[in-house]
């Protein structure tokens, strides 16, 4: 025994301990950098394999669609004070389901939704597809046109940039719905149950959902009961798209389009909502888009919920007091063309903007 | 002794086993970071896995439509209630509940006051057609037939209403529009032999007869009832003010003098009038708000109504007891002793048969508290319900 711990052995013994040590650092590396890639090649493959990869990639893809502003845009003055106090998100419908191209879309609803949380004030105007205002870069009618030529030749960011000019408020953010988009919405939340303001019967209703051509200029006959009911995506679409029985026609149903808009936003007030964002945003990858980004809209979510007691003030910027229609006829490609137009009464609606966003 | 060696020996030994203790220590170290890792990775995997599964199947916010009526037994419902779900028709009796025709085309349900027949609106892409059975379900004939292969030419039926014997259907349908060629009237009120049965559709117009011609533009009448034989009641849609706003009001039909009367003022947005079995009392539902419809009873006094002088001051309607005020109801239908009021309201993102008591005490209306008799049936709220 004595010999075994001779100095010398023990020397050796010191000696190999500690290189042995060294590798055990060696090895403990090694483990270390094993397990870190046993985690990372399992927790790609759980990536890969759940499909969080392409659910991310769809949540992307509705989500922060940042539109560059124009130098118009940059240079453009708000006219009304506190206008930078509320968080203006301009939204847009398009009875098209066509790619999405944000240099060009079709739009049939044009809508300001303001809110500021601190006022507790929520806004949401409606503003006629048929306004008729001075386009820049529009050549035919001596620069004029309807206001949805604009998103038809300049896209979100000329839409933007007019509302912005014409209004006088800075716009924060667009949402962007087609038509299987808005049926998709409504039945991620699990359909909307409505008290309709009047039955609807419309005798020539577009028969154009789901992208099918040979039903392109299709129609049907709609009949909608004013009784309270419950309302899928198709036919709560059917409800806030209907303007033919309408003796408000394309007015009656921006009525009809808010009124859809609060039961959606008194839906979001549900704080099990805010949790379900994520996945409730999968589903409508290809039909919506918007330049907010996640996090903006589940904070947005929670503010709904904090202003779910506030009163919306909806307004439309309807005849008699903020418009009047109208007929003119001007030169289009070299033709008189004749047209139902709806003229704004821009000292009504200035004065609007004053009291709702004004000091 | 060398004691200096005998030292080293001790000191090598001890630093042995220092290392050996330190190499057992960084060891138990290793696997207790590995540990605490499996633990994390578990815990995300668990947790990525329930928001990933969340995320790819979203969930709907609310629950699929139940094929089933559940009842809470609450309450044991004297006689019979006849309703609709899923375009079927429905009972309850008691403390349970039948599904009595199994076609899914049973919309906008009348009983006959004997309670043997009903006459219901099946509805399609573009038309839909009066028919009427045997309130077993049995011997169904079709009575109208508006289906045409031009969009154009068809038309559309609702909300039927038997006349107090049962000779007549009053309903409401547009099919002016195939007399006029102008497509912009709303639904009107039609009456038509309840024997009636189909032959073609321009014959069949000429055997009936229109009672009421609604404004253009307003999507027509709605709510019909046929109380008695003198009078039918109805909702009148309207567009009020100068910045037109869609509003309705309850309006009576008067046979003798074939013209229609005020019961609710111009812009009161009130609807669904229901007359009590006593001739008393009207329930009516009235909408507030930019979504919520409210359940209200007040005195009925025909002759108050007839000689117009509710046009200028609706006497009557500022008698006004409110039922509910609160969500989204519709649909009042009087027990058949008066002493009840069953109707639909929204109950947790469900449409559910709902029910009140009703007492006349002191010269007042009272009311008992709200009792569902059913719970997450999702009945149809377009559809009226019949008590017997």
């Amino acid at each position: 025994m004595v010999i075994d711990l001779e100095p010398q052995k023990n020397n050796t013994l010191n000696r190999k301990i500690a290189p042995k040590n060294v590798r055990t650092r060696k090895h403990r590396k090694l483990k270390i950098l094993l397990v870190i890639i046993i985690v990372f090649l399992f927790g790609g493959f759980l990536f890969i394999k759940s499909g969080y990869l392409s659910v991310t990639y769809d949540l992307f893809k509705i989500t922060g669609n940042k539109i560059k502003r124009t130098k118009v845009e940059q240079t453009i003055h708000y006219k009304y004070d506190n206008s930078n106090k509320f968080t203006n998100i301009l939204v847009l419908g398009s009875d098209t389901d066509q790619k999405f191209n944000p240099n060009s879309i079709l739009t049939q609803t044009i809508m300001i939704v303001s809110f500021n949380p601190y006022l507790k004030k929520i806004y949401m105007i409606s503003i006629p597809r048929d306004f008729w205002i001075k386009i820049p870069g529009y050549t035919q009618s001596g620069g004029y046109s309807k206001f949805d030529t604009a998103s038809e030749i300049g896209g979100i960011q000329l839409t933007r940039q007019l509302v912005e000019q014409y209004f006088g408020i800075k716009i924060n953010y667009y949402a962007w719905v087609g038509l299987s988009g808005f049926v998709k919405l409504i039945n991620t939340f699990g359909g909307v149950n409505v008290v309709p303001t009047h039955p609807v019967l419309d005798w020539s209703y577009p028969n154009d959902l789901n992208n099918n051509p040979s039903l392109e200029f299709a129609a049907i006959n709609l009949y909608i009961s004013g009784a309270p009911q419950y309302m899928t995506g198709t036919r709560a679409l059917e409800y806030v798209r209907s303007r033919h029985g309408d003796l408000m026609g394309d007015f009656g149903r921006s009525q009809r389009q808010q009124q859809v808009l609060r039961i959606l936003k008194n839906k979001l007030d549900n704080p099990s909502t805010i949790a379900e964002i994520p996945s409730l945003f999968n589903s409508l990858s290809s039909i919506i888009r918007t330049d907010m980004t996640i996090p903006q809209i589940i904070s947005m979510s929670k503010i709904a919920y904090e202003l779910r007691n506030a009163k919306i003030q909806s307004i439309i910027l309807s005849p008699t007091k903020y418009s009047s229609i109208s007929t003119v006829t001007t030169l289009i490609n070299g033709q008189y063309v004749t047209q139902d137009i709806v003229a704004p009464n821009w000292t009504a609606i200035n004065a609007l903007f004053l009291k709702l966003y004004g000091n | 002794m060398d004691f200096s060696k005998e030292n080293k020996i001790s000191n090598t030994r001890n630093s042995n086993t220092i290392n050996i203790k330190e190499s057992k220590k960084r060891k138990f170290k290793f696997r207790y970071i590995l540990l605490i890792l499996v633990v994390i990775i578990a815990y995300y995997i668990i947790k990525y896995n329930v928001i990933i599964s969340d995320i790819l199947n979203p969930k709907q916010l609310s629950s699929t439509i139940s094929k089933n009526v559940t009842l809470t037994n609450q309450y044991s419902l004297n006689g019979e209630l006849y309703f609709v779900k899923n375009n079927n028709l429905w009972r309850i009796a008691g403390v349970t509940s039948r599904q009595i025709t199994h076609t899914n085309n049973v919309s906008d349900i009348a009983v006959s006051k004997n309670g043997k027949k009903v006459s219901y609106i099946s509805f399609h892409t573009n038309y839909s057609n009066l028919h009427q059975m045997n309130i077993n379900g049995e011997n169904n004939i079709r009575i109208t037939n508006w289906a045409n292969p031009n969009i154009n030419n068809n038309a559309w039926s609702a909300t039927p209403a038997y006349s107090p014997n049962g000779q007549y259907i009053s309903y409401l349908s547009n099919i002016n529009k195939l007399i006029t060629g102008v497509p912009i009237a709303g639904l009107g009120v039609w009456m038509i032999p309840s024997n009636a049965s189909f032959s073609s559709y321009i014959s069949q117009i000429y055997n009936e007869t229109n009672l009421i011609v609604p404004t253009s533009y307003t999507g027509g009448d709605a709510d019909l009832t046929w109380p008695n034989n003198n009078y039918l009641l109805y909702t009148y849609y309207i567009y009020y003010t100068n910045t037109p706003q869609p509003n309705s009001q309850i309006m009576l039909y008067d046979f003798s003098t074939q013209q229609s009367y005020p019961v609710t003022p111009v812009s009161s947005n009130t609807m669904e009038p229901r007359l009590s079995p006593n001739g008393k009392y009207l329930a009516y539902t009235r909408r507030v708000g930019n979504n919520n419809n409210y359940l209200y009873i007040m005195d009925f006094n025909l002759n108050s109504i007839l000689n117009n002088t509710e046009n200028s001051s609706f006497n009557t309607y500022k008698t006004t007891s409110q039922l509910v005020n609160s969500g989204v109801n519709s649909q009042p239908t009087w027990s058949p002793k008066g002493n009840h009021l069953a109707f639909i309201s929204l109950n947790n993102n469900s449409f559910d048969i709902a029910l009140k008591s009703i007492k006349y005490k002191n010269n007042k209306l009272v009311f008992g508290h709200l009792l569902y008799l059913t719970i997450s049936s999702n009945v149809d709220s377009t559809s009226k319900m019949y008590w017997l």
